[in-house]
């Protein structure tokens, strides 16, 4: 009954809360001129309770780049870039700045200096070290309907203004059409500012490479999340939580499989939610299955990964539980695919993965997934913040 | 039909030789026209997501409603041309009208195979969003004269050249037939008309080896999914992704060669090993992955191996004496 109520609870809020945040301000359109800090971000790339990277664009090269931070009643630390360039094909400079030695399941304010030229204060979260609820906010496919992205953009900073147990973004990849572009990823950074609440509050993102982010801009912006060449990372999202991110744009049967099947092995008996986060869908609505179908699907079912994200498609869909190609109630959920600023596609409801009690939908959205100690909820949002699915998925024995 | 032979007299063209090479082409026309037609089913070409896609990422901005119908509407006459030039032979000794009508409707279904080919081709390239090998000598991805200066580039002439390359035996297959096949009745086909359609095939299948061969050298992780999953289906060896990409190199190596020798020389052992290959590797897209996923993708590829394999029933006919060109009866006879 209480698991019930706060269900309910959980589901008004957030359609509350998403309405009422489409009409705030969000911290964003800092303009790239001179060495003004602009185009800010959150990654995380390796453990999000002790590290984050913070990133930004400078339009002039400057000399001096850094982030002030601070926990939460902690003392103030200052860190330098690491990792700075032009980026290829464009007139303006990426800064990578990774804090590590993080206090887990702490507020961290950062300020971002670039040549005595300072940002507004922000402030992110790190994931805990306790088993805690938690959720993030997933979605795919920004990369060519921009007055949408913008929208959906102060969809998520709405939520995550609303709802502090939001910890992270997680984007699945076609973040713009032409992955050597530099003017395409230049606006997708500017809106990407949208996502920090009136607050100041980042969401961290959690990147993974689509088709269309081809070539090098795509490492410059995100600070080679997962290796230059490889593009694909696992991590922990506090301690129950394991998010394994892969890439559909190398080669799926080879060295990556096999990464996968170590990291699926070795995380199973650790973690109550074991998820993974790709572009290519392996049951998608749209159009035929992508490479995953062949070469990792057989892995996440070894290894009983509860719930898969997928981009690609551009729309809305959650799959029956999937096991040796049937429904099954042990299988895997495959959700998507793709609602983050895209022309949205008329999905195939004739397809027996996404026949009732599977869904799919058209439309732009976000999905937001509650990790607890008693089940996963999955709950995908429509622009005007009603939920339009819901799926509860039971920790595995 | 008729030709001119070597040293220039009026002869007919065998008709064994002309049969099989036509024939070679009709068949390999209508497995790539059913392969585009059952991948337009599966997935839409990318002319169905050029129509689709919003400007700003390159695309027309039509209703999802009017680009699938235009990308259907074409891959369906694309096979009805495809089966309508399987039908034409049963026509050829048909009196006035019906032989000339169905000849005329044969030429418009290759130019309309030809155009559709053409334009899946071109909105491949103008989409993007797939791997690219780099280029070679450092070129630059802006060089597109296509595009006017002072414009960020969309798409680039590097980009145009490899696309239009690996799909080059798809779009001339039906190049070639229409060089092949005459009009008139009773018409004397060249033997220039006729080395031009072979020198055709040949510029075709060196184009596709060469960008095949230029995407292994460059280790497309497509290509090394091939290998490792062929080999895990058919031979039950875990293929280590290093071997496959040894192998990746050395298979590109060898295309490049082949794409040179067979412009280069007559050796008919070239055009039967780029034959045997072209199939195999086309065929590898349904041994990597579930077959019916892979079927279409290996049907219209069937040019990769039928072109080379139309080179080599010529190289055949013509070599030790299997005269091609052998004397008219009757030079105005149509032997079709």
């Amino acid at each position: 009954m209480s698991i019930r109520l706060l269900r309910c609870f959980s589901s008004l809020t957030v359609t509350l809360l998403g309405l009422v945040c489409l009409a705030s301000s969000a911290l964003a359109d800092a303009k790239l001129e001179g060495t003004n800090p602009a185009q800010w971000r959150v990654l995380w790339l390796t453990d999000p309770s002790t590290a984050a990277t913070v990133s930004w664009s400078t339009a002039e090269q400057g000399s001096r780049h850094v982030v002030h931070y601070a926990a939460e009643g902690g003392d103030k630390a200052v860190v330098s870039s690491g990792n700075d360039g032009k980026y290829s094909g464009g007139a303006a400079y990426y800064h990578h700045a990774e804090l590590k030695g993080l206090k887990p399941g702490t507020k961290y304010t950062i300020t971002i200096e670039s040549d005595g030229k300072k940002s507004p204060a922000m402030h992110f979260f790190t994931a805990p070290d306790k088993d805690e609820l938690l959720k993030i906010v997933y979605g795919g496919d920004s990369r060519s309907d921009r007055g949408m992205r913008r929208h959906v953009n102060k969809l998520i900073a709405g939520l995550a203004k609303l709802n502090k147990s939001i910890i992270a973004f997680s984007h699945g990849g076609d973040y713009i059409a032409t992955g050597t572009s530099f003017g395409q990823w230049n606006a997708w950074l500017s809106d990407h500012e949208l996502t920090v609440t009136d607050e100041g509050r980042i969401l961290p993102i959690i990147p993974a490479r689509g088709n269309h982010d081809v070539g090098r801009l795509y490492d410059e912006v995100f600070n080679n999340s997962g290796g230059v060449g490889k593009n694909y990372y696992a991590l922990n999202i506090g301690p129950t939580v394991r998010f394994v991110n892969l890439n559909s744009n190398i080669s799926a049967a080879g060295e990556q499989a096999k990464w996968l099947e170590g990291q699926l092995a070795a995380a199973r008996p650790k973690v109550r939610w074991l998820l993974a986060n790709y572009h290519r869908p392996a049951y998608p609505a749209v159009k035929r299955p992508g490479k995953s179908l062949t070469y990792w699907v057989p892995l996440f079912e070894k290894y009983n990964v509860d719930m898969v994200c997928e981009s690609d498609g551009h729309s809305i869909k959650r799959t029956v539980p999937i096991r040796a190609g049937k429904l099954d109630p042990t299988g895997v959920v495959y959700v998507g695919e793709g609602g983050l600023g895209v022309k949205q596609r008329r999905p195939d409801a004739n397809r027996w993965y996404l026949r009732s009690p599977g869904f799919v939908g058209r439309g732009h959205h976000v999905q937001v997934l509650t990790f607890s100690k008693n089940e996963l909820q999955y709950e995908c949002i429509a622009i005007d913040g009603k939920i339009i699915d819901k799926y509860v998925r039971k920790p595995r024995k | 039909m008729s030709a001119t032979n070597l040293s220039g007299t009026s002869c007919h063209w065998n008709d064994h030789c002309w049969k099989t090479v036509t024939w070679c082409l009709r068949v390999v026309l209508l497995s790539q026209c059913f392969g585009v037609a059952l991948a337009t089913w599966q997935n839409g070409t990318p002319i169905n997501a050029l129509l689709f896609n919003d400007s700003a990422s390159g695309g027309w901005n039509w209703s999802e409603e009017s680009a699938i119908w235009v990308d259907h509407t074409g891959a369906a006459w694309s096979l009805a041309a495809a089966v309508w030039i399987i039908v034409v032979p049963a026509f050829t000794r048909r009196r006035w009208p019906w032989r000339e009508l169905a000849v005329v409707l044969q030429v418009v279904a290759l130019l309309w195979i030809i155009v559709w080919q053409l334009s899946i081709t071109l909105a491949a390239w103008e989409l993007g969003g797939t791997w690219t090998a780099s280029p070679p000598f450092g070129w630059q991805w802006d060089m597109n004269p296509l595009e006017p200066a002072g414009v960020e580039k969309h798409r680039s002439f590097y980009e145009l050249s490899l696309t239009l390359g690996e799909h080059a035996a798809r779009i001339l297959a039906p190049l070639a037939l229409l060089i092949f096949c005459p009009i008139r009745r009773g018409v004397v086909i060249s033997r220039r008309r006729i080395e031009m359609a072979v020198w055709l095939m040949r510029l075709a299948a060196s184009a596709t080896f060469l960008i095949h061969g230029w995407n292994a050298i460059q280790l497309s992780p497509h290509f090394i999914d091939l290998l490792i999953g062929s080999a895990d289906n058919l031979l039950d060896w875990t293929l280590p992704q290093a071997t496959a990409e040894t192998l990746l190199r050395a298979i590109g190596m060898i295309d490049v060669v082949l794409a040179i020798l067979v412009l280069a020389c007559r050796w008919r052992v070239i055009a039967g090993y780029m034959a045997f290959w072209g199939i195999v590797t086309a065929c590898s897209r349904m041994t990597a992955v579930a077959w019916q996923w892979g079927l279409a993708e290996s049907l219209l590829r069937a040019a990769n191996g039928g072109l080379p394999l139309a080179i080599l029933l010529y190289w055949w006919y013509t070599s030790r004496g299997r005269a091609i060109f052998a004397p008219s009866a009757d030079p105005t006879k149509d032997s079709e």
